[in-house]
């Protein structure tokens, strides 16, 4: 008889302590009348600097934000299930412009159109204030799908002291007949990779290398940091991404990218060595030690690195260019790169969520951020053009102003949903002529049946 | 005493009440998720972009068929394991056969050679990659040291095999050796005194005495690190991500692909299906060959 109060006490007293916290939790938020923010992103540099300053400019809005740092493909996975699950933990995910298709597909993420209905939404926000070229990634259908934070076009870091040292001048005009200076094509991007790929011991600008050195320092990590790199090159040399937009057809055998992929597989020879395991930041520290004398890579990750007291041995020798020109009608082209901050589907304070990301990533809030980290490369014109950004943020300035000035050609990803596979099995294929396991040839012939069945498979091509 | 309902406790009660976790637990968490795959291989159903499953028949099971990339996979994992197992096997069997002549402070020994097999295989993964890394690791520097031939560990096909073969063989040779051991250690040394006796040398030793009683043991060594070699994930992803190419995309790597980068959920699902009775087959006639190992000849 006495069993059964037992068991209503320990039943209670279970449902006591697993309520408790959340009543406490409700308890202090409702006492501290401040709304509490999701934020879902990569842990990267920048985002932890947007999350400060948010923290910083919400504290008068009565808005806090916290946040849940990933490994950076591992956002895209989180918020697709916990979208599909009904989750509804979150207000803000980070996104990457390859990501748009899949998270705005599976309705995982709210087009910002959705909140520039009203007037005072729409000057909040400044959406004519985004530079052109680096947005149009994070739009699909018509619609944008996140507020830009952070631009990322590819360009060219070089030595500056090494292309303008005199003795390295005259040797590069003996060996190549004519003089050495920022490459403006790839074959001069390869004769400069070629010339400054050097063993320990030999001299390189009148000192002898105490290690050897490296023409171009590459991140060719499988898994999208190779393609991520090669994609620039497929695009400069006149090849599709991958397959004709128009047609459907796949074109990863087409005379242009074969003559990229040849091209790359060359340029490989002067790269470091065990560039197939590096990723972008890992190859900004190798050169960042001094042991190359150019780099491909988003100009924030260079950024993040070779300007870096602390970090690298090369602070004020790194110059930024825009990527060489192979064909004539794709001058410096390039495929873009862009990163924001969507909102969340399922969020439960859409209006704070806007009104806090709109604070945060306006002119004065982007401002705030770039204090917080110098290589933000912003999305903003009046950022771009600010005075103050202007003379603090020299290297930003210079590269952007070339980016803005030089208009390069530029692409986005397309967005087509088999995209990942799509470019998995390209970079497969760049692999394995890399690293000798096939012909060029035979790689990309192998990658275009692939190609043909997976566009078969999805109804494309008949 | 048979075992009856009385024996069991106070009533039916307290038997399903002390069953049921562990009956829960195996419907929850393996039977249901498993019925779930069988169902959603026979589904198209990419998680991205489809609302929800669409039943499409044995679609999936006739792609199979047809692709190359699984096959090549399949032949890659199978090339793996038996030779993982092989160098498994001899590392850890003259391990164990060290062990077994005890020698000085053999515990701590043991203790320290078991080591790699309670790492995370994760982490086993990461120390490797960084081991091989031709910028940063001591393999290389070793090799420059010694003015070998510069090997780009992890990027040409087959010294990248290699160096997941060595990865495996350095985490899980303890688990052989210590198998192995313990079969060595039940042996009555009167067996050997007697041979020796009767002018055995130690190969005759080895070869007669020794093999035939821990026959049994190397077999479930074997059985245990084919299976568990054949469905080796971590270290690929950590060490090579599949590549260069496709020269370490082995057959775990190939579903993940499918599942968690290109979300082709339903495919992945028949893969795995088909995987599963792959392995059930082999485990049958693997346990049949076992029983009959073990059986006295004369029996």
């Amino acid at each position: 008889m006495l069993r059964q109060p037992r068991h209503r006490m320990a039943a209670g007293l279970i449902a006591l302590l697993l309520l408790l916290p959340l009543g406490l939790g409700i308890q202090a938020s409702r006492a501290a009348g401040v709304t509490t923010l999701t934020f879902l992103g990569p842990d990267f540099d920048e985002w932890v600097a947007f999350v400060k300053v948010a923290n910083e400019i919400g504290k008068g809005m009565g808005i806090e934000i916290k946040p849940q740092y990933l490994p950076w493909d591992d956002v895209f996975q989180k918020a697709l299930i916990d979208s599909k699950s009904g989750v509804r933990t979150w207000d803000y995910v980070y996104i990457y412009n390859t990501w748009v298709p899949g998270l705005s597909t599976a309705k995982a993420i709210l087009p910002v159109d959705d909140f520039l209905s009203s007037p005072e939404n729409r000057t909040a926000l400044q959406p004519n204030d985004f530079i052109k070229e680096t947005t149009a990634g994070l739009q699909l259908n018509g619609k944008l799908w996140a507020v830009p934070m952070l631009a990322a076009p590819y360009m060219l870091g070089y030595r500056s002291d090494l292309l303008n040292d005199a003795g390295e001048k005259q040797a590069f005009q003996a060996k190549y007949g004519y003089a050495l200076a920022v490459p403006e094509t790839y074959k001069q991007l390869m004769d400069i990779a070629q010339f400054f790929t050097r063993k320990k011991g030999e001299m390189l600008a009148g000192k002898a290398l105490d290690q050897d050195f490296y023409g171009v320092i590459m991140a060719n990590k499988s898994g999208g940091f190779l393609f991520h790199r090669f994609e620039h090159i497929l695009i400069a040399f006149g090849a599709d991404l991958i397959y004709n937009p128009k047609t459907m057809q796949p074109t990863a055998n087409s005379p242009q990218s074969i003559a990229a992929v040849k091209y790359y597989v060359e340029l490989h020879k002067y790269m470091q060595p065990g560039t197939e395991t590096v990723t972008g930041g890992g190859a900004e520290r190798v050169m960042a030690s001094g042991r190359g004398a150019m780099a491909m890579d988003a100009l924030d990750n260079m950024l993040s690195v070779l300007p870096v007291a602390k970090l690298s041995q090369i602070v004020g020798k790194v110059n930024y260019a825009l990527l060489p020109t192979q064909v004539p009608a794709r001058p410096h082209a390039n495929v873009g790169d862009a990163n924001g901050l969507a909102f969340y589907a399922l969020t439960q304070h859409k209006a704070e969520a806007y009104k806090l990301a709109t604070a945060v990533l306006n002119t004065q809030g982007t401002k705030a951020v770039m204090k917080e980290y110098p290589a933000l490369v912003p999305m903003r014109t009046s950022v771009v053009n600010d005075p103050e950004v202007r003379s603090s943020y020299p290297d930003v300035f210079a590269a952007m102003s070339l980016m803005l000035k030089g208009k390069p050609y530029t692409v986005f990803i397309p967005p087509l949903k088999e995209w990942i596979q799509t470019q998995d099995i390209y970079e497969q294929a760049l692999s394995a002529a890399m690293s000798g396991q096939q012909s060029v040839e035979d790689a990309l012939n192998g990658a275009q049946a692939k190609e043909v069945e997976l566009f078969k498979r999805a109804g494309y091509i008949k | 005493m048979g075992v009856s309902w009385a024996t069991l406790g106070r009533g039916r009660f307290y038997f399903w009440l002390m069953t049921a976790p562990a009956i829960l637990y195996l419907i929850v968490w393996r039977l249901a998720p498993a019925l779930y795959t069988l169902w959603l291989s026979m589904n198209q159903y990419n998680m991205v972009y489809d609302t929800g499953p669409q039943w499409n028949h044995f679609q999936n099971f006739g792609r199979i068929a047809r692709d190359g990339g699984l096959r090549e996979s399949l032949s890659l994992s199978v090339e793996f394991a038996v030779i993982a197992t092989a160098a498994e096997l001899v590392i850890g069997l003259a391990a164990a056969l060290f062990f077994d002549t005890d020698p000085p402070a053999r515990n701590l020994l043991l203790g320290i050679f078991m080591l790699p097999m309670i790492m995370a295989p994760v982490v086993v993964g990461t120390a490797w990659s960084t081991l091989f890394n031709r910028t940063v690791g001591p393999i290389p520097y070793i090799f420059e040291v010694l003015r070998g031939p510069q090997i780009q560990w992890l990027a040409t096909p087959a010294t990248a095999m290699f160096a997941l073969l060595v990865a495996d063989a350095w985490e899980w040779a303890p688990l052989v050796a210590l198998l192995l051991f313990a079969a060595l250690q039940v042996i009555p040394r009167e067996q050997f005194e007697a041979a020796r006796v009767d002018g055995a040398s130690g190969w005759q030793l080895f070869r007669r005495v020794t093999l035939p009683q821990i026959a049994g043991m190397v077999l479930v060594a074997a059985g245990l690190r084919v299976m568990d070699a054949f469905l080796e994930l971590d270290k690929v992803f950590v060490m090579t991500g599949g590549g260069p190419g496709t020269s370490t995309q082995f057959v775990s790597m190939f579903v993940y692909k499918q599942a968690f980068q290109f979300y082709e959920l339903g495919y992945a699902s028949a893969v795995i299906t088909a995987l599963l009775a792959l392995l059930a087959v082999a485990y049958g006639l693997y346990l049949r060959g076992y029983g009959r190992a073990l059986r006295p000849a004369d029996s």
